[in-house]
């Protein structure tokens, strides 16, 4: 899993698959979990440039602006 | 008598003067319930405008009068102003918190959280990722939030499920 757009796919894949009933609530909750702490290392990374009052370069991340699409 | 009006059958200043005082000794009632008018004010505004927009000479002396009144009472108007920002900040200030208290308010903050959560909206998942952290929710990109989004709706989701 390379970068976030990956992760979305595969999130929302595990979504679905809880929704229909074809994965365990358990499965499902540690795979979100995990989730969870890749977008915290993201965020570090994010916070770690932004104190440096740096323009984040983060492969993860993508070509993402920041804020710019949202 | 060396000034005239051109157009006011070539009487000098002082008398002009003069006879406008006359006029508005006589007829001052009359005069005040005109000016009171809200008609009557209305208009003069409008002419004001008017002028002050199309007549270039109208508008330096009104600016020139203006200058003139500022300058002369420089330390009253500034004293009027600062008793004004005062009094009102403050009345301000206290109404915002006066409302802050009511419980309406709080219902409908408290109902504006509870909706901003339930529909996972932008800013409740940036509040949740800036949570705890120097991030500002204006630093955070939108690639992350939607990653965020479905992260938390999954937790929800099988937690509802359990």
């Amino acid at each position: 899993m390379k970068s976030v757009n990956t992760l979305r796919h595969e999130l929302a894949e595990i979504f679905d698959d809880l929704r229909n009933g074809t994965i365990k609530t358990k499965e499902a909750g540690e795979l979100a979990n995990v989730a969870g702490k890749m977008i915290n290392s993201a965020k570090v990374q994010l916070e770690y440039y932004a104190l440096r009052k740096e323009v984040p370069t983060l492969k993860f991340l993508g070509d993402d602006k920041l804020n710019g699409d949202s | 008598m060396t000034e005239f009006y051109a157009c006011k059958g070539r009487l000098c200043k002082a008398c002009f003067k003069i006879r406008i005082a006359k006029y508005y000794l006589a007829n001052r009632e009359k005069i005040l319930a005109r000016t009171r008018d809200p008609e009557f004010k209305k208009k003069a505004r409008e002419l004001h405008a008017y002028k002050m927009l199309n007549d270039p000479k109208y508008k330096a002396r009104y600016s020139a009068k203006r200058k003139r009144f500022r300058d002369k009472n420089k330390d009253e108007l500034r004293a009027y102003n600062l008793a004004y920002i005062k009094k009102n900040t403050a009345s301000r200030k206290e109404k915002k918190r006066a409302k802050r208290l009511t419980a309406e308010y709080k219902l409908k903050e408290r109902e504006y959280v509870i909706k901003q959560r339930e529909n996972f909206t932008d800013i409740y998942v940036r509040q949740q990722l800036a949570k705890r952290s120097t991030l500002k929710v204006a630093d955070i990109p939108q690639s992350l939030v939607e990653v965020k989004r479905l992260q938390l709706k999954i937790r929800r989701l099988a937690n509802e499920k359990r």
